[in-house]
């Protein structure tokens, strides 16, 4: 489909033209360069993907399309070409103008980009008033006058907006001409009728052929006899509504806290294509979403914005998620465009060196990789966790035995007395030394809970857990002491999980401090040793956490939790917060450990792609509940549950044809 | 694969590749070795040696603290020695300031009132900190009823009027001279730190390190001994030192209003409230006490916002 909108456009002018784009950062240290040289261009009702890790330039070059550079940052060469207008010249009275009408946003993080103090409704109302779109007058005005004409054209209005009450009311006439009909089949017809007719979305001509179509041969005479047309607030229910929220009239009047994230971020949308911007810059708009549903919202987006004909600028780090979206890439590494063209050649055949690491390193393309190199019955030993020969039909000992744990949380209730939640449901599972079973879940699924659990962290409310054969439930305080050494913690947030007061040397020796390991001198060497093991520079010892990146400090985080040489490490979400590349290579560091130390991974992740590269055993959480148990090959070569096949299905790049001829990369 | 070669691209959309020299490829997330070691204290200090307010405000407190521990150096007059025939007199060589009503040389009266101010502001800030901090820290840390019963307690402290428990504690206790007042001017000032430390321990307490030091066998207290506090602290040092000015304040005023220290202490405050009586008469003796006291307390506070914007957070590279 992409193909033919392409040829046809051909020669067209393009919509956004940035040339020779160069970006200035000014710091104590002087000026840094965000953006060198940068060249983009996209073409009308296009979608493009900047994709690039962090650091790389990608949202600099975004923000500057809006003239929203934070800070010290400056345009120092180059031109930003908008629809004929040069942006980096423009006056700040133009911008203003552009902002929202010709170029919407579609921010980041849908928690803090909606205020909390104004109901969803008014926020998008916001959208089209500080765009000067007046739905309610204008429309109106159009309508009376058709109306008063002394003899009205054959049909009025047709392209107006359909009201809250007009719809009612239509559905009341369709009520009335169905009567005859048996109840059952009425029923069924007025509730497709109130989905397809969409308050401040159907226009009046389309309001009628849906009408007919459900049998009501009338409708043109309904519909021309109604006087009411959409108000400011019918058009922000159509808005909401045509962003996929459902219930959109009701849910105007709500507030962001009783949205959850995935409704948050159909609002933003819908506040992002209000006024009917010709561009739609969506920075990693589903990056902080559960993976099926950003893939509902991605695909919503996409059938949106290409009946509007609005071309789409994604950022964003996934490249298996850049190249399904968008139709031509650009790739850019520390400030410059490195590669772009068309998505499905530069995954097919990338030229650059930096584009061809990122196409072997992507966790999405690697499992689908790994998927297709085993349908085409090739053996993919470099890409798959290493378990030392066939793990699992091997004999192996338990080391970790979790018996019907099951959580309770008392939540104290804005009423009377305390609900009870169930976070945790009744969750078995065993961990064989030396392999990794990975709990995946969605937020809420209850994985963290059980995580902690198994950290002694948390008591569970019923069931055990058996570590080593001994039940952790009867243990004292001493055995619980030396039970620490044996079972240690990898954090999600490397810059939460170090404490920014202690030096890297002090935050490895702590573990062997508090547990009396050693003199001094020989704890020394030991936090010198775990170093390498990490494969971090010795001289690191001196800095502080602030000084290093999030993937070294997850291998400070991950030196320290091996400093007791623990038998079971529990990862919780422990390389979500990386890029790509540097998530390879943490994973590729813990496949090493396990083969090296004979360690057994208890790993925590939402992602299902990075499962397929690190686990031997995948059990799949839900509403606190493991619904499904079983080796990776078999969960994603025949999952068993519907849930299990939409997260399967919700890994990007689903519709990609990789080739098992580029694994050599 | 096919169809795509028949796509004509367009002008700027085709398949571009960058001179592989411009940019090449970086080892994965390679630790910068050049670089020196800094922390947050270090950096606090380079921030801060760059700007003239921090040098102004250190330059006045540093001359304060020596005028208050050697008075002697800046006058040889007896601050004690007044003669009545020079009341009011205008000054002369020697006496810079002029004399006051009871003919005492008003320099020399400044210069020795330091002492008690910079000493009630010192040991009351290290005492107001000490308290609250204290309570500050075990209510944020252990929560629950422990939290309710101390922050309930801080509030009653909070409610009661400092002037109103002046006059109380100056009437049953009459002994004590500035350590009465230091002691006021803790019991009822250590509220607001406990405030901040408790909001700053509770901010803390919840990053995965402190998650990560238990599963570590790290137990509760040495928890928030060694990983809280440390990252608590900073926000209760801009406190203390913006609060250390508003204590030589509180006493001024207390002397001021006669509950304060005893008369046969020399302090700014007291000067103040003599002064008062001449000032249609000669101003200036009201004026020199008045400047040295907002001065210090100027540089105090002045010192207290330089270490807020050196120690926020949001300023610190991450």
């Amino acid at each position: 489909m992409t193909d033919t909108t392409t040829t046809e456009t051909t020669g067209t002018k393009p919509l956004l033209e940035i040339r020779d784009l160069s970006i200035d950062f000014q710091t104590r240290g002087g000026p840094v360069h965000a953006v060198i040289g940068a060249n983009l261009t996209i073409y009308p009702g296009q979608s493009v993907a900047i994709v690039g890790e962090s650091g790389s330039g990608k949202s600099t070059t975004a923000h500057a399309i809006i003239d929203l550079l934070p800070g010290t940052g400056q345009v120092t060469s180059g031109s930003i070409i908008f629809d004929g207008v040069d942006i980096t010249k423009a006056s700040k009275r133009e911008i203003v103008n552009l902002r929202g009408k010709s170029i919407g946003l579609v921010p980041q993080d849908p928690m803090s980009n909606l205020n909390p103090v104004w109901s969803i409704g008014y926020q998008v109302e916001e959208g089209l008033r500080a765009n000067g779109i007046d739905v309610s007058r204008g429309t109106q005005r159009v309508l009376t006058r058709g109306l008063a004409e002394t003899e009205p054209a054959a049909f009025v209005g047709e392209d107006l907006l359909l009201s809250g009450d007009a719809k009612r009311t239509l559905l009341g006439l369709l009520r009335e001409e169905l009567s005859s009909r048996p109840e059952h089949d009425r029923e069924l017809i007025l509730a497709r009728a109130d989905d397809t007719l969409v308050t401040g979305s159907t226009t009046r001509g389309e309001a009628v052929t849906i009408l007919e179509g459900l049998g009501m041969p009338s409708a043109t005479g309904a519909v021309e006899k109604l006087t009411s047309v959409a108000k400011t607030k019918d058009r922000v229910a159509g808005l909401l509504a045509e962003a996929g929220l459902p219930d959109a009239e009701r849910r105007a009047k709500q507030y962001p806290h009783e949205f959850s994230g995935g409704m948050r971020q159909r609002a933003l949308i819908a506040i992002g294509l209000a006024a009917r911007p010709k561009l739609l810059i969506a920075d990693e708009p589903t990056s902080a979403l559960d993976v099926t549903v950003q893939r509902k919202i991605l695909d919503h987006l996409g059938d949106l914005t290409q009946e509007l004909g609005t071309a789409v600028l994604f950022i964003t780090h996934d490249l298996g998620l850049a190249a399904e979206r968008a139709e031509h890439l650009v790739v850019m590494y520390r400030g410059r465009v490195v590669e772009s063209g068309p998505s499905r050649e530069i995954l097919a055949n990338p030229q650059h060196a930096y584009t061809k690491r990122l196409v072997a390193a992507a966790p999405s393309l690697a499992s689908r990789r790994i998927q297709s190199a085993k349908a085409a019955g090739v053996e993919v030993k470099e890409l798959l966790a290493q378990t030392g020969g066939d793990g699992v039909a091997e004999a192996r000992d338990d080391v970790l035995v979790a018996e019907n744990l099951t959580k309770v949380f008392t939540i104290r209730g804005s009423g009377r007395g305390h609900n009870a939640f169930k976070a945790v449901d009744d969750v078995s599972f065993s961990l064989k030394r030396g392999t990794t079973v990975a709990l995946v879940g969605e937020s809420g699924s209850g994985k963290s809970t059980v995580a902690n659990m198994v950290l002694n962290l948390l008591e569970p409310t019923e069931g055990r857990i058996i570590f080593d054969g001994v039940d952790m439930t009867s243990l004292g305080k001493k055995e619980l002491f030396s039970f620490r050494r044996r079972v240690q913690p990898i954090f999600q947030n490397p810059y939460g999980s170090l404490d920014p007061m202690y030096s890297i040397f002090r935050t490895i020796e702590e573990p062997l401090r508090v547990h009396k390991v050693g003199s001094p001198k020989e704890r020394e060497t030991r936090v010198r040793e775990l170093l390498d093991l990490v494969a971090l520079p010795q001289s690191a010892m001196r800095r502080f956490p602030n000084e290093l990146s999030g993937g070294q400090r997850q291998r400070v985080a991950i030196a320290r939790a091996l400093a007791l040489q623990p038998e079971v490490v529990v990862c919780d979400e422990a390389v979500s917060a990386l890029d790509v590349l540097v998530q390879a290579q943490i994973l590729e560091l813990l496949n090493d450990l396990q083969s090296e130390l004979g360690l057994s991974y208890l790993f925590i992740t939402h992602d299902l792609a990075v499962v397929r590269q690190i686990a031997d055993e995948v059990c799949v959480m839900s509403k606190g509940k493991i619904i499904e148990r079983a080796t990776t090959d078999e969960v994603f070569d025949s999952p068993k549950e519907e849930y299990t096949r939409e997260l399967l299905g919700a890994i990007p790049g689903a519709s990609l044809q990789l080739g098992t001829e580029d694994l050599a990369v | 694969m096919s169809e795509q070669s028949t796509i004509s691209p367009r002008v700027g959309q085709e398949h571009f590749v960058a001179d592989p020299a411009l940019t090449p490829l970086a080892v994965v997330d390679k630790v910068d070795e050049t670089e020196r070691p800094t922390n947050l204290w270090r950096d606090a200090w380079h921030d801060v040696r760059r700007r003239p307010m921090f040098w102004f405000s250190a330059v006045l407190i540093l001359l304060v603290l020596v005028i208050a521990a050697f008075p002697g150096l800046f006058t040889k007059t007896d601050p004690m020695f007044c003669d009545l025939s020079k009341s009011l007199g205008d000054p002369a060589a020697g006496h810079p300031f002029g004399f006051d009503r009871q003919g005492c040389d008003v320099y020399s009266r400044v210069i020795y009132g330091a002492r008690a101010s910079i000493t009630v502001g010192l040991v009351t800030t290290i005492a107001v900190v000490l308290i609250g901090g204290i309570v500050g820290a075990l209510a944020g840390f252990y929560g629950g009823w422990f939290d309710s019963v101390l922050s309930r307690m801080t509030d009653i402290f909070f409610a009661i009027p400092l002037v109103l428990a002046a006059i109380v504690v100056g009437q049953v206790f009459r002994e004590g001279g500035v350590w009465r007042v230091i002691a006021v001017l803790a019991v009822f000032g250590w509220p607001q730190v406990a405030r901040i430390t408790r909001g700053a321990v509770m901010s803390v307490k919840n990053n995965d390190f402190i998650t990560a030091a238990k599963s570590l066998g790290v137990s509760r207290g040495q928890a928030l001994l060694k990983h809280v506090v440390p990252n608590a602290i900073a926000p209760v040092i801009v406190v203390a030192t913006v609060s250390l000015g508003t204590f030589i304040v509180a006493e001024a005023t207390l002397s001021f209003l006669g509950l304060g220290l005893p008369g046969s202490v020399l302090s700014w405050g007291a000067e103040i409230s003599k002064a008062q009586v001449s000032l249609r008469t000669q101003p200036m003796i009201l004026f020199y006490p008045s400047a040295a006291l907002a001065l210090t307390v100027l540089s105090f506070i002045m010192m207290g916002d330089v270490v807020r914007d050196a120690l926020d957070p949001k300023a610190r590279k991450r």
